[in-house]
């Protein structure tokens, strides 16, 4: 080893041993200023701790200031989908219309602060109320063939214009007028005697198409008529958390009202923020309460003292409190997901505790007295602690410079949580312990050995043959690990039981063209601008759709025609009527068949007009369509912001039919500055970023570790046994999680860095404690360290093992991870290291 | 309801006033009287079948349209409307969902209505006595000799104006009149009523 790294090695064990040393003193003989001192620190914390504003929002946990996940959530702030409430009524078809307009009407009623709640409802395809302005429409568009007209039907549209057509058509008008359902016809009788809208309207209803509708039913109802769909806008933003809980519990009351034969479910950023964050945080509080109790019940059933139990909830509080507070410095907001894994304090800061009063306990019953029973405890396997503490909590603080908010939260909190409760531990436990002994004084009783000390006979009696299995398991499950699978879909890792993914996911199923969707976005200053690149695009999904490879594509350039497209239709136009004249035979018909010509004026005018026929500005369509009742058709596909224009084009596909790669290669190459998002390309963007936030982590938390146990151990030995537990763990839990069915996913994938400083400490504190000693006192100080080994696996899978039963799919996975993890790491540091110290003496 | 499908429903609630018999006596009348007297008319009733003559002056058109032809209901929520030639078509309402059919143009169409404009909510108002006017009426009626007129004017939000049943002094109606806001007006004459006489399936099939 090089002089000055070894003079940095012996400078930095000095440092740590007078740091040590310099603890006990300060709580040996000034337990009082200790214990105000951490009262200080205590309330400086808890002022910091109180200005913490909490997020539930999954997608800030992620970077979203680039790539496609910037674009999708600016589609969400554009369409205002993000802010709206959606709710959807399930039940018998012939009741469903019955409870939306219950629920509507109490809806549109609800006041919250004296104002109405909603600025707008709809369930209904069309409103009644717009009946005049769609007829309006309906004026214009069939007016205006060059504009709506598939170019490819201008002779049908040319057929209608005979005289004999002209005839046929309003004796169907005439027929229908008498009917008994005549008065609802009338104005568009009026508004297109000829009923060119057949030609028309279907292409405008299919552009205007978002879900997949029942075309038959005036509501958002789904085709197989079980599902109705509500959207409604709040009057004020999500952030407004006193309306967003006044309108939530408007909102039970509204559809406690409802038929019971109708259910009714609600999604939206309004519920989520009330009723996920409820439940999550009642979740959360749940799992630290039962991990804890578990903690408390595994360390008193093993040592049997009272208040060395109830000082770990104390350490723990005091850590947490320590670690939030001063995260708090450093983040504006911390992510209710970060704050979950807050639970880890639980198992990893009891580590600390479990250690040092194993030791203090073990040195009183060999017949030490309690002031070196103590010192014994806190420098030399504080010394272990120390370095424990810091191999698990440097791993987790490198994520802290990730770039993916939920791990640099998670590593800032747990590795401060680590730290604090470590020195919590130091400060607090030995004046407890000296302050117990002396007021309950009882003699010092034998703690249970959990076998351990038979273990490291039959271990040491069969070296050869446990080492040989330990390696042939570790094989069989690195094996396995190759069958571990990459779960990308963001989907799977939110709250399984929330009542808004739920919604959420019966919308997809029931609703949706396909399964996914493509969003391109082409943007530019004008429109006329991002519609001519438009076309260009949309033409390179169009034969993406005749290949089969897209199920659907939609955007404003298959509703409206372009400059070519208006030239063909007129172009068609003028070779089919010829010379005649179609305001003529329209007024002769009219008159023939009994009608007042006086009273079709728009439409005699257009025909008029139609044989010179002119191409119509763009802008003169979109403005048209967005004041008719199809606007929301606009609005989805056109949206101006700050002076720009965002044109949309949405790309329905089923999966792996579509070649995005190619497809994205040829957009690159069609429109070098469009813009796409999907939820694939999110999940490969996210992909991404975690995985060089993960080698980035697993970089300087291994290097840390590494120098850490350098410099603790001084030798390659060292490193090497506490190091294999660890490796041997991790393959073990990826094994573990391919067989059982788990998958890798952004979340749990940060496990394996951390694992690496939990697992870590197991073979360091088992190689601290039985490096060079004699063969007597290898099974007593094996047993001592063993059992605080296997306490703390215990207590640590205690605290993730909380979280494995949330129902965040991401904190779950991350829970069932580390538990493989910790569980396979213990078993190797106490079976597998032994049996390989005792093949390997003095070369393990 | 009034504002799309009122002639339909219109005809519907005039027919079953065909089944009622002359009000006892002469004298004023009350609109809930008049109201009460339509409603007490469908007591009894499982189904009728009447024949009729529309005539229509749609403001669109110079002519009238005049045309004959017959209605069916059955209860809860089926109403039938043929006209025959040469304006023909066929219109069946089964509650909420309106099937048009016009033969000679092959034309079929077919519309879900809103609740409120459905058949059922319709006759499950006519099961209950009528204590007060119904919201978004006006309820007139008169009595002229021995002829009784009720009147229903609608709020201003929807299409029809005024709708006006005439009953004559042999108890049963002779007219129904509906005027709408764009100055057309439907009137139509009843003749041959017979209820209950067991309307089956096939008579509410519009091929």
């Amino acid at each position: 080893m090089a002089m000055p790294a070894a003079r940095l090695i012996a400078a930095t064990q000095a440092a740590i041993r007078a740091h040590l040393e310099w603890i006990f003193r300060v709580t040996w003989c000034h337990p009082g200023a200790t214990v105000a001192g951490s009262l200080l620190l205590l309330v400086l914390s808890l002022t910091s701790v109180l200005t913490i504003r909490f997020e539930s929002d999954i997608f800030k946990l992620f970077p979203t200031d680039k790539g496609p996940l910037r674009l999708f959530l600016d589609t969400l702030e554009w369409s205002g989908s993000a802010g709206e409430a959606y709710f959807i009524l399930e039940g018998d078809r012939e009741r469903l219309p019955a409870g939306a307009e219950r629920l509507a009407t109490r809806l549109r009623e609800l006041q919250v602060d004296g104002a109405p709640a909603f600025r707008k409802v709809s369930y209904r395809v069309v409103d009644p109320a717009e009946a005049a302005p769609f007829a309006a429409l309906v004026t214009y568009a069939v007016g205006h063939p060059q504009l709506f007209l598939d170019p490819g039907r201008a002779d049908a549209y040319a057929a209608y214009l005979t005289p004999a057509a002209m005839d046929r058509a309003l004796r169907r008008a005439t027929a229908e007028l008498a009917s008994g359902a005549g008065m609802g016809m009338r104005d568009l009788v009026a508004a297109d005697p000829l009923y060119l809208r057949d030609l028309v309207l279907p292409r405008l209803r299919e552009g205007s198409r978002s879900l997949d509708l029942d075309p038959d039913s005036p509501y958002f109802l789904s085709r197989d008529g079980r599902l109705l769909v509500m959207v409604a806008e709040p009057a004020r933003p999500v952030q407004e958390m006193a309306f967003a809980r006044r309108l939530v519990a408007g909102i039970n009351a509204a559809r406690a009202a409802v038929d019971p034969r109708v259910s009714v479910s609600c999604a939206g950023a309004h519920l989520s923020a009330v009723i996920d964050e409820a439940v999550m945080k009642r979740n959360i509080i749940a799992c630290i309460i039962s991990s804890l109790l578990v903690v408390l019940g595994l360390f008193y059933l093993t040592y049997r003292r009272v208040l060395p139990t109830l000082l770990i909830p104390v350490i723990i509080v005091f850590g947490t409190l320590l670690a939030l507070g001063t995260a708090r410095l450093f983040l504006p907001s911390i992510h209710i997901i970060s704050f979950a894994f807050t639970a880890l304090i639980i198992g990893l800061g009891t580590d600390y505790s479990i250690h040092l009063y194993d030791r203090f306990a073990t040195e009183r019953l060999a017949g030490c007295g309690i002031e070196e029973a103590l010192r014994l405890a806190v420098v030399d396997t504080g010394h272990g602690l120390f370095t424990a503490a810091a191999t698990t909590a440097f791993p987790f603080l490198a994520l802290g410079i990730a770039e993916v908010r939920a791990l640099s939260e998670l590593g800032l909190l747990v590795g401060l949580g680590v730290l604090f409760s470590l020195y919590a531990t130091f400060f607090f436990l030995p004046p407890l312990l000296r302050f117990a002994e002396g007021r309950f004084p009882r003699p010092p009783t034998p703690l249970p050995a959990f076998g351990l000390g038979w273990l490291w006979r039959a271990t040491g009696r069969h070296p050869r043959t446990v080492s040989l299995a330990s390696v042939a398991l570790t094989a069989l499950l690195f094996a396995t690990s190759f069958f571990l699978g990459f779960e990308g879909d963001l989907k799977n890792l939110q709250p399984r039981h929330s009542e808004a993914f739920l919604t959420q996911e019966r919308i997809e199923r029931h609703l949706s063209l396909a399964p996914k969707q493509m969003v391109v976005a082409v943007e530019g200053t004008s429109l006329e601008e991002v519609m001519a690149r438009g076309w260009r695009v949309g033409e390179l999904a169009g034969r993406y759709r005749q290949r089969g490879e897209l199920a659907a594509v939609s955007w404003l350039g298959q509703v409206v025609n372009g400059g070519s497209g208006q030239d063909a239709v007129l172009r068609r136009l003028k070779e089919r009527l010829g010379g005649s004249s179609p305001a003529a035979a329209l007024k002769d018909s009219l008159e023939r068949e009994g009608f007042d010509p006086a009273l079709f004026g728009d439409t005699l005018a257009a025909m008029e007009r139609l044989p010179a026929a002119r191409p119509v500005p763009l802008t003169e369509a979109v403005e048209r369509l967005r004041n008719s009742p199809l606007r929301g058709m606009v609005e989805r596909y056109l949206i101006s912001r700050d002076g720009k224009v965002h044109l949309l084009l949405y790309l329905h596909y089923r999966g792996s039919d579509f070649p995005q790669e190619a497809f994205l290669r040829e957009l690159a190459a069609v429109d070098p500055t469009a813009r796409a998002t999907s939820p694939d390309l999110i999940s490969r963007q996210l992909a991404e970023s975690v995985r060089t936030s993960f080698v980035e982590g697993f970089a300087v938390g291994g290097a840390i570790v590494l120098f850490l146990l350098l410099v603790h151990f001084e030798s390659l030995a060292g490193i090497a046994a506490a190091l294999l537990p660890v490796t041997a763990g991790v393959i073990a839990m990826t094994g573990l999680m391919a067989a059982t069915g788990m998958r890798l996913n952004f979340m749990n994938a940060m496990v394996l860095v951390t694992i690496l400083g939990m697992g870590s400490d197991y073979g360091l504190h088992v190689y601290h404690r039985v490096r060079g000693a004699a063969a007597a006192e290898a099974p007593p100080r094996f047993t001592q360290a063993g059992r605080a080994v296997l306490l703390s696996a215990l207590t640590t899978i205690a605290g993730f093992g909380s979280l494995a039963f949330t129902d965040y799919g991401a904190m779950a996975s991350i829970g069932w991870a580390t538990n493989f993890g910790v569980g396979a790491t213990a078993l190797f540091a106490l079976v597998a290291l032994p049996a390989f110290l005792a093949r390997f003496p003095g070369k393990p | 309801m009034i504002r799309v499908f009122g002639n339909l429903i219109g005809a519907a609630l005039a027919a079953l006033v065909l089944l009622l018999p002359a009000p006892a006596g002469a004298g004023r009348i009350t609109p809930l009287e008049g109201l009460e007297l339509l409603r007490k008319g469908f007591a009894g009733v499982t189904d009728f079948t009447a024949d009729i003559t529309q005539e229509k002056q749609i403001a669109l058109m110079k002519r009238k349209l005049v045309s004959n032809g017959t209605v069916r209901f059955r209860k809860p929520d089926l109403f039938y409307l043929e006209l025959y030639p040469p304006h023909a078509s066929r219109v069946l309402l089964k509650d909420t969902t309106l099937t048009m059919l016009l033969p000679a143009e092959g034309v079929r169409q077919k519309i879900v209505l809103p609740p409120e404009e459905g058949l059922l909510r319709w006759m499950n108002l006519l099961d209950r006595p009528v204590t007060r006017i119904p919201e978004g009426v006006a309820v007139q009626a008169d009595q002229r000799g021995e002829n009784v007129t009720l009147t229903i004017l609608p709020s201003a939000r929807g299409g029809v104006k005024e709708l006006q049943i005439l009953l004559g002094s042999d108890g049963r109606l002779r007219r129904l009149s509906i005027e709408e806001r764009n100055r057309d007006r439907t009137v139509i004459t009843f003749h041959r009523l017979r209820k209950n006489v067991g309307l089956a399936d096939r008579d509410f099939r519009l091929e």
